[in-house]
């Protein structure tokens, strides 16, 4: 990986040059931005919040089971998903429901970094777009960019 | 050095060893043994462990046992030991007898273990030691299950507190969620009433 940092033609992430790489981050704003700075723990967490409420929502439980769900959609909440992120969340259609269904068929250890592979955050967010919305409402450590990043433009001021 | 003289120890050729009648010292048989049908099966499985391991051992001990005859072929001893030494009843009674050897040793291997821990010179020594206080004193691993079978998640008054507090929290309306298995909805009028 730093060799590949180092040399101008070899790949170093996902098909792109180290070149490319950064200016691919330096291109990234708004809800681009948030998803690919946003741990893949806590994108899986928002997506999941997202299946249980399907399940609420549609499925007959008992008491207990239900509270055990919303203690899981509780313990959602941490780092930088918020609780204004999490109740901002609205419940899957049946398309991701049966996204989520193959997402758990996967081991465990995969099913996180399906988020990270396969932009499965991006497909779950085109069918439902709260997710985008809690995504905002997370907490980041920087300023989300409105604007693409000119490190040229960064150096003359 | 003649060509007459013969090697000290070396039996002469065409003379077989003549099994040793057993003493009497009323040893029981296991009951796989004792159920092998003659005295040269279990003879065979005796010889078994006796002869020198290796190529022909099964043959040998057949031949000890006194299977074949004087006439036999080697290949009709070989035919006869492969025979036996695959017969069910015999392998069930080399089990047996296996766990016999293995329970009879244990003295041995004991006093061995007693001299390995009395020279610390050994290369054991330190495992030697290690394998009798494992024994003696062993490291108790204490493992706590909490296994919670209670009915604690029954629809009580508690439980329904906190479903409220957490849909309130997860934004989840609770009017839209259907009806739960073990809560029986109340009705209008009942609420009013």
């Amino acid at each position: 990986m730093i060799n590949a940092a180092i040399n101008d033609t070899a790949i170093y992430h996902n098909g792109r040059t180290y070149a490319e790489h950064c200016a691919w981050l330096d291109s990234l704003v708004g809800d681009e931005y948030r998803i690919v700075y946003m741990p893949i723990g806590h994108l899986n967490s928002l997506a999941t919040v997202s299946h249980l409420k399907f399940m609420l929502a549609n499925l007959r439980m008992t008491a207990g089971e239900r509270l055990k769900t919303l203690e899981v959609i509780d313990m959602c909440v941490h780092g930088s998903v918020t609780d204004e992120a999490v109740a901002a969340i609205e419940p899957c259609c049946e398309t991701g429901r049966k996204m989520f269904q193959e997402l758990n068929s996967l081991p465990i250890e995969k099913q996180t970094q399906a988020f990270h592979d396969g932009d499965v955050f991006r497909l779950l967010a085109k069918l439902n777009p709260s997710l985008l919305s809690a995504l905002r409402l997370c907490q980041f450590n920087e300023i989300v960019p409105e604007q693409p990043r000119h490190r040229a433009l960064e150096i003359l001021q | 050095m003649t060509s007459t003289m013969t090697k000290p120890g070396k039996r002469p050729k065409g003379k077989r060893r003549e099994l040793a009648p057993l003493e009497p010292v009323d040893a029981q048989d296991g009951p796989a043994m004792k159920a092998l049908p003659t005295d040269r099966h279990r003879a065979f499985v005796r010889a078994l462990y006796t002869v020198r391991p290796g190529f022909g051992a099964r043959v040998k001990a057949a031949k000890l046992a006194g299977f074949g005859c004087q006439h036999s072929t080697a290949q009709t001893m070989a035919t006869i030991a492969s025979r036996l030494s695959h017969d069910e009843r015999i392998l069930a009674a080399i089990a047996e007898e296996d766990q016999k050897f293995i329970r009879s040793s244990a003295s041995r291997a004991i006093g061995a273990l007693s001299r390995l821990i009395e020279n610390p010179n050994a290369k054991d020594h330190v495992r030697g030691i290690a394998m009798i206080l494992d024994r003696t004193m062993p490291v108790e691993t204490i493992v706590k299950m909490q296994h919670d079978a209670t009915p604690a998640l029954r629809a009580t008054a508690e439980v329904l507190a906190r479903i409220a507090d957490l849909a309130a929290r997860a934004g989840v309306d609770l009017s839209k969620l259907p009806p739960m298995i073990d809560v029986t909805p109340v009705s209008k009028s009942e609420r009013v009433a």
